[in-house]
């Protein structure tokens, strides 16, 4: 994990303990006499105690200092913050610790060549000048990580470094180192029985042949569409309880080929079983059984199932009565390998 | 009657004070303090303290010598901190999809262990504040169960193909370690800086 900087000399700069608003005198232990900040250097007294609602003459209370730290804490100027008490001859006090972030001063970015460094300054959503979150930078480490991963460079590693430029600013320098362009060797299908390899290859989202096909690099956005793709084909095959896992990629050992496979759980063909029309039907259950277009005993088909109800609609509009929904409900039979068809018609 | 769903880690913190010459001024308590940060989110030590509180008396009646209790304790607190991590990445990532436990969901969860338990919902709640936690504060443990519930259906169970010969043992033991890679990843992706 990336510490944020400390410099040697911040201590220096670190401004006493100072109330925030009046102090009192009292003698109840469980009243405060004086509420302080500690810790600050760039931040102003005020500027702390702002996001402070104890004060003293308060009753000490938990639950609002608790409050008072995830309020300074939302401030993004400190990341540490902590609450102390102390008994002194005049009461209690209450003193907010703070540890302030340093600002962030500038952004380096090393070793980048394939992909131009505003373009990936682009990316970070860092501000000079802001306060530095590390959770930030890591994230914008990460992000740059991706984009060169998505641009086909598998082993490309980032690497992110903090350092002091001044006591309240840092530097912070990714250091890319890009490894070669890989391309796809191979992709390929597993777990095949009912369908083929040949029905499922064009379902491969390729944007036009520059991605996921051999000797094109490897796209994880457009492999999920594919995903996508191959399930509705699979349950347009029946294949009604069928799986697609997440690609499997393989990195050969000098970085630049990528073996690509999509591992596919077909499961059992369902046919279909009983059909059922339910609510607000317009015609004879034959009228209905001709639209849609599938009956008792052929294997299930999600697509035409789809275009069937639009055809149903169609004859209720023709007839005046138009339906508001039509929903289908399935009820799988395991043993007898088919799918009974209830489809609902609900009134506008 | 059996747990109530609570993981049995016990942790006491016992602010541990540098030792000052009698004319030293009287030292500072740390009241509260930030003891883990999670992404943009923080863990404090009164979240810590609340969450152990159930389970100190628990430990306190186990007598065992006082040095074996301070290594027990050292490490049950590692131990809650860490799954108070884990629950505070859950809820970042359950927000960020919309995904959330209501009311009516933590009632119905709350029925079904009382009823697991043959006890009535007071019996139940009575039977928490037994153990030192609140009704309030069993019920959000409840939440969180429900929660972590729902992100194994959503974003663990799809990654699973379940063989009909698995036993059901072992298949909540393949649950698990699915959900330990999806909590890993969670981890990976996050900014996490631990300060006990």
């Amino acid at each position: 994990m990336v510490k944020a900087p400390t410099p040697d000399s911040l201590p220096a700069l670190l401004a006493d303990a100072a109330d925030c608003g009046p102090v009192t005198t009292t003698t109840d232990r469980a009243v405060l006499a004086a509420v302080r900040v500690r810790g600050n250097a760039r931040l102003a007294k005020n500027d702390v105690c702002r996001s402070i609602s104890v004060r003293a003459g308060d009753h000490f209370d938990a639950a609002r200092i608790a409050s008072d730290i995830h309020a300074l804490w939302d401030t993004r100027a400190f990341d540490d913050v902590a609450a102390e008490r102390k008994e002194a001859g005049s009461g209690a006090v209450l003193t907010y610790v703070v540890r302030e972030r340093p600002l962030l001063g500038h952004v380096v970015i090393e070793g980048a060549a394939a992909i131009p460094v505003n373009t990936l300054r682009s990316i970070l959503r860092l501000h000079d000048g802001d306060p530095l979150d590390v959770a930030d930078v890591e994230s914008a480490r990460d992000a740059i990580r991706a984009l060169y991963m998505e641009s086909g460079y598998r082993s490309a590693k980032v690497e992110l470094l903090l350092d002091p430029a001044s006591p309240m600013t840092a530097v912070a320098t990714f250091k890319v180192d890009e490894g070669p362009l890989a391309v796809i060797g191979t992709f390929a299908f597993t777990g095949l029985s009912v369908t083929t390899d040949k029905e499922l290859r064009p379902l491969i989202e390729t944007r036009k042949g520059t991605v996921n096909v051999p000797g094109s690099i490897y796209s994880e956005s457009a492999a999920a569409r594919t995903m996508l793709f191959v399930q509705a084909h699979l349950y347009d095959r029946g294949l009604l309880q069928s799986s697609v896992d997440p690609p499997v990629v393989s990195l050969s050992a000098d970085g630049k080929s990528l073996a690509v496979t999509m591992a596919v759980h077909e499961g059992p063909v369902y046919r279909i079983g009983k059909i059922a029309f339910v609510g607000a039907l317009a015609a004879d259950k034959a009228a209905y059984l001709r639209l849609l277009g599938q009956k008792t005993g052929d294997v299930f088909n999600r697509s035409i199932l789809v275009q069937a109800f639009e055809r149903i609609q169609a004859m209720h509009v023709k007839l005046g009565k138009p339906v508001k929904d039509i929903s289908p409900e399935t009820e799988l039979d395991p043993e007898k390998k088919t799918v009974a068809l209830t489809i609902g018609l609900a009134p506008p | 009657m059996r747990a109530l769903g609570v993981p049995l880690v016990v942790a006491t913190l016992i602010a541990s004070l540098p030792t000052r010459a009698a004319a030293d001024p009287p030292p500072s308590d740390v009241v509260d303090r930030i003891v883990a940060v999670v992404g943009g989110n923080i863990l404090l030590l009164s979240d810590l303290r609340a969450r152990e509180a159930p389970f100190l008396s628990k430990l306190e009646h186990d007598k065992a010598p006082a040095a074996e209790q301070a290594v027990q304790r050292a490490q049950m607190e590692k131990e809650l901190l860490s799954r108070m991590v884990d629950e505070t990445l859950e809820a970042a990532f359950a927000a960020a999809g919309h995904v959330a436990v209501g009311p009516l969901e933590i009632d119905h969860a709350e029925a079904a262990v009382a009823q697991q338990n043959s006890l009535t919902v007071d019996q139940l709640e009575d039977e928490a504040l037994k153990q030192g936690m609140s009704r309030r504060d069993y019920r959000a443990e409840l939440g969180r169960q429900v929660l972590e519930g729902k992100l194994v259906q959503t974003e663990v169970l799809p990654h699973l193909h379940r063989d009909p010969k698995l036993s059901e043992a072992d298949w909540i033991v393949l649950l698990e370690k699915e959900r330990g890679h999806w909590l890993e990843e969670l981890r990976r992706s996050t900014h996490i800086d631990v300060r006990l």
